[in-house]
């Protein structure tokens, strides 16, 4: 480590460059006269495009010029030498701009020689500073394609016109690919220079195609199909098309064909060569196959998502992986994943045939693929690999001996990785246990949603079974669900409760109702609690009752201590704390829950409090456990009341209704006056903001209040026997904004913060006067969505929605890249053991990581409670 | 023309711009000197000695070359005066450790 090179590997640099004639020939092994590939005993032609010379894909056969095996040889070029020269397609923009920028006589760029030793000095300077030089190579060729007459030898320029694909008009009349090169071959060194290629590299006479370099034949392995029959390569086949077309026109030009036939070749060589780089150039008719299938040439290997790139260097596809629909089943374990059959009866696990298990693996082999758990292959020491077949299981079973591999189905109990796109963070990917179950979805507990970020509305995510003893165990110890529920972001639970599971508990808790043993057992029949406590009381009938807190108690550990206060706390100005009215004090002593309401501070994902103190100090099992627990309880007490939301639960009385008129009357009446008196300048402007601006945040905010005060309205009207209420009050699902949205009044609707101003000069709609200010005129919903929008508060309406649906298209693009660039930057940064942050040189980062040192998945949201609970635990009162 | 006040007292004179700067002085305090180390958001910056270097290195038990590092023109490194190979220490408020150190080598 003493001598730390700055970067772990330095590329000193990359040259690109074209290949020139020479070079082509130089690093070609043979040239290919032949169209044919193969001879009648099937062997490779010599001098053709199967020449082993270009390397060898059968095996047996040796390569004649590196005579590598096939596997070991990595394939040769060869080459066609053209009959006339054609243009490269890629290169048709250089082209035409050397064909505008150059003398036609003289081939001389069009600049006088002060002109382009300026440019020529400029050029080293941006080298100098490493800047791109485009901008003035680009200033460069717009000054010298302007010159009509060449300063040099003062030949009058025509106009250069380039047509699709290939084709270049000077006046009118075609140039000939020779034409174009005899040009480009006279081209100074220096002229070159400006026009930004390096004549040492890059000639522009290459970009004119005079020999082909036909790629090796490991680039376009010929396939042998069932029946004998060899199927060549794409590439292949359009290589073919060349030669021929090229042997052609060599016996058309020998035997003196007239200029027209030899024309037409021509065009038909530079067609074929054309398709040969680049197969759906613009203007051309692809190259097909017999079948019509456009042919796949060397540019579209490249391309696109499915090419090379995007395709085969940035994505692969990986063996023993599932893909499927996923589904809630509440009744699985958060630390399981519900496999369908058919996909645990491919996915394999290898296991080594043992004294310890031999017996249980030949039972595997004896059942076979078909009966589930089975097996699908055996692999012997010598490294055979046998299917396990009906025929052969038998057999099979009865050979089996120790150092064997039994390649068996996956079964309940094995740990997988399940994982949901896109990853964003370690949560993403967790190991769970099989559980082999019946149809064809994943299933997975919905309390593991919220890490995964999934739902069941046609998620799909993907499973990969785990191949080796090492990488179970790791994954089992540090990958299992249950490892994974708090949080490193803020040292919280990720994982808990969710919509019903928190209506559920919040409906069991809160109510001192009685209940019978009957629905107590009912409740707690998921969850491994067989006995209950002592009853709370005992009815009038004599029949003993419990409190739905006792219920949830018996969930808890027996020794878990909490105080917290719950989510549907109204922060009063002096906290009664035990006292609390609303019963939002939560006070759990010794595994009871004593006081207060289970809601989502208590079990929540993101927020839940009783998991991560269970987890922080009892351990993840524990959590684990209490999770399930909670789910199983929870869905069970919501259906025990039932919970359902209709058009009726938004009905608000008729003396609120016209409160909420009145209130909406006024503020309208308060909108005109500002107006009025805006109109008769006596409006103050707001500090640093125009009279314009003033006007508009005066009414935005007037219009705000009267929103809040309509909601407000409609909410004391609303109590907790309203489902909307309770979800919206327990942190369940939804807000008290969207219930006075659909019984109150849905608001002013805005775009980019303001009021909607776009549509027609000086107003949004034909419907309003000019210059009209008012809320109505400007997007203000005075409707509640239950009592129905008219047609220009709808419009107003579909317009503040669509700036919604834009805004999260376009955020989760922007953020999701620079998530891309900052994990590309820190990626290879690690917390050493000594608590240093350093990159992969050594270099230190951090001296200490986050400067405290605290890990904070530990930590208590992030905060420093935990000093203050210790010290709590410790002297047994609260410390300040 | 240019009104300059140096202890209290008015100057009046004719100015070259280049020599502009050299008058600067307000109520006898010269604004051309401040120390950039003033500003609050500027953290301590301090030329580490030989012994305290030679404790941090062992401590993380690395070579200077792998600590984090700091530019000779950096306006900081000018006003405290370091040369290539010296090593700063940095004495800043930290949001989650109150105060928290860090070290960087000087380098061209």
């Amino acid at each position: 480590m003493a001598n730390v090179p700055p970067i772990p590997k330095r590329i000193s640099s990359i040259k690109f460059g074209l290949l020139s004639p020479k070079e082509i020939r130089k690093m070609s092994s043979t040239p290919i006269i032949t169209a044919d590939t193969y001879d009648d005993d099937g062997f490779p032609i010599d001098m053709g495009l199967m020449d082993t010379k270009l390397g060898v894909i059968d095996p047996g056969l040796r390569c004649k010029t590196c005579s590598g095996r096939a596997g070991e040889c990595p394939g040769h070029f060869g080459h066609i030498e053209l009959v006339a020269p054609v243009v490269h397609v890629g290169f048709n923009k250089v082209i035409r701009k050397l064909l505008r920028a150059t003398c036609r006589k003289c081939s001389k760029i069009l600049l006088e020689p002060a002109q382009k030793q300026h440019f020529l000095d400029q050029l080293i300077g941006i080298e100098e500073i490493g800047h791109m030089p485009d901008d003035l190579i680009n200033e460069a060729y717009k000054e010298a394609s302007k010159v009509k007459v060449c300063p040099y030898c003062n030949e009058e320029q025509l106009d250069i016109k380039f047509e699709k694909p290939t084709e270049y008009l000077e006046n009118g009349e075609k140039l000939t690919p020779t034409e174009i090169r005899d040009r480009f071959e006279n081209i100074p060194d220096e002229d070159i220079r400006v026009i930004g290629m390096d004549p040492k590299n890059a000639r522009p006479e290459w970009m004119i195609l005079t020999v082909l370099p036909v790629p090796p034949v490991t680039v376009r392995p010929s396939i042998t199909l069932e029946s004998g029959q060899r199927s060549e390569d794409d590439l292949t086949h359009k290589l073919v098309d060349i030669i021929r077309i090229n042997q052609r026109f060599q016996e058309n030009r020998e035997a003196g064909a007239p200029q027209l036939i030899i024309e037409d070749l021509w065009e038909l060589l530079q067609y074929h060569v054309t398709t040969f780089f680049d197969n759906s150039v613009s203007g051309i008719p692809p190259a097909r196959h017999r079948s019509g299938r456009p042919l796949k040439t060397l540019s579209q290997r490249l391309k696109g998502k499915e090419g090379r790139f995007r395709g085969s260097l940035s994505g692969k596809r990986v063996n023993f992986s599932a893909r499927t629909v996923i589904s809630p089943d509440p009744n699985l374990s958060i630390n399981e994943v519900g496999v369908p059959m058919p996909i645990a009866r491919t996915l394999t696990m290898p296991a080594v045939v043992t004294p310890r298990n031999i017996e249980q693996l030949k039972i595997y082999v004896r059942n076979g693929e078909d009966v589930h758990p089975g097996a699908n292959y055996v692999l012997r020491p010598d490294g055979r690999r046998i299917k396990v077949t009906n025929v052969n299981k038998d057999d099979l079973a009865e050979k089996l001996e120790f150092g064997w591999t039994v390649e068996r189905q996956l079964k309940d109990g094995d740990i997988v990785l399940f994982n949901r796109q896109p990853s964003l963070h370690k949560m993403s990917i967790m190991a769970h246990s099989v559980k082999v179950l019946p149809n064809k979805t994943f299933r997975l507990n919905p309390a593991v949603c919220p890490p995964y970020n999934a739902d069941f509305d046609g998620d799909e995510m993907n499973m990969h079974a785990l191949q080796t003893e090492e990488s179970r165990a790791e994954a089992k110890i540090l990958m299992q669900v249950q490892e994974n529920i708090l949080s490193p972001r803020f040292g919280g639970p990720i994982i808990g409760g969710i919509h019903d599971h928190i209506s559920g508990l919040f409906l069991l808790t809160r109510y001192e109702d009685h209940i019978s043993a009957n629905d107590a057992y009912d409740m707690l029949r998921k969850s491994d609690i067989r006995e209950l406590p002592s009853p709370a009381g005992y009815d009038p009938d004599g029949k003993p009752y419990w409190t739905g807190k006792q219920i949830f108690s018996q969930i808890l550990p027996k020794n878990l201590n909490a105080q917290f206060t719950a989510q549907v706390c109204s922060h009063c100005d002096t906290c009664k704390k035990e006292e609390c009215p609303n019963d939002a004090y939560v006070v759990i002593r010794d595994g009871e829950l004593i006081k207060g309401t289970i809601d989502e501070a208590a079990i929540g994902a993101f927020k839940g409090k009783v998991q991560d103190r269970i987890i922080k100090e009892i351990g993840p099992e524990a959590g684990a456990r209490f999770i399930d627990n909670m789910t199983m309880l929870a869905v069970r007490a919501i259906m025990r009341t039932g919970l359902s939301f209709g058009i009726a639960d938004e009905d608000i009385p008729k003396e609120a209704r016209i409160q909420i008129n009145e209130v909406l009357g006024k503020a309208e009446g308060a909108v005109q006056n500002l107006i009025k008196s805006y109109q008769n300048k006596e409006l103050e402007p707001l500090p640093g903001r125009t009279l314009d601006e003033t006007i508009e945040m005066s009414i935005m905010q007037k219009l705000g209040k009267a929103r809040d005060e309509t909601g407000n309205i409609a909410d004391s009207h609303m109590g907790l026997e309203n489902s909307a209420v309770i979800m919206a009050r327990s942190g369940a699902r939804g807000s008290i904004l969207n219930l006075t949205q659909m019984a109150a009044c849905v608001g002013q609707q805005a775009v980019r913060g303001e009021r909607i101003r776009r549509g027609y000069a000086g107003r949004t709609l034909p419907h309003f006067e000019k210059g009209d200010l008012g809320s109505d005129a400007h997007g203000f919903v005075k409707a509640s969505y239950k009592s129905g929008l008219n047609p220009t508060e709808y419009f107003f309406h579909a317009i503040g929605g669509r700036e919604g649906l834009v805004d999260t298209a376009v955020r989760t693009s922007q953020s999701g890249y620079l998530q891309r660039r900052l994990v590309n930057a820190l990626q290879d940064l690690e917390v050493q053991y000594d608590l240093t942050v350093r990159d992969t040189r050594g270099v230190l980062v951090q001296f200490k990581f986050g400067e405290d040192g605290i890990n904070p998945t530990k930590s208590d949201f992030s905060k420093p409670d935990t000093i203050h609970r210790i010290v709590r635990s410790v002297v047994n009162r609260e410390v300040a | 023309m240019f009104f300059i006040i140096s202890g209290g007292k008015a100057i009046r004179g004719k100015i070259r711009p280049d020599k502009f700067f050299e008058y600067f002085i307000f109520g006898g305090k010269d604004l051309t000197k401040f120390s950039l180390l003033d500003h609050e958001s500027v953290p301590k910056h301090e030329i580490m000695s030989e012994g305290e270097l030679k404790s941090v290195l062992s401590k993380y038990s690395i070579e200077k070359e792998q600590l984090p590092k700091i530019k000779v023109q950096d306006p900081v490194s000018k006003e405290i005066g370091a040369v290539v190979g010296d090593v700063v220490k940095i004495t800043r408020k930290s949001q989650t450790a109150g105060e928290a150190e860090y070290y960087r080598l000087v380098i061209e």
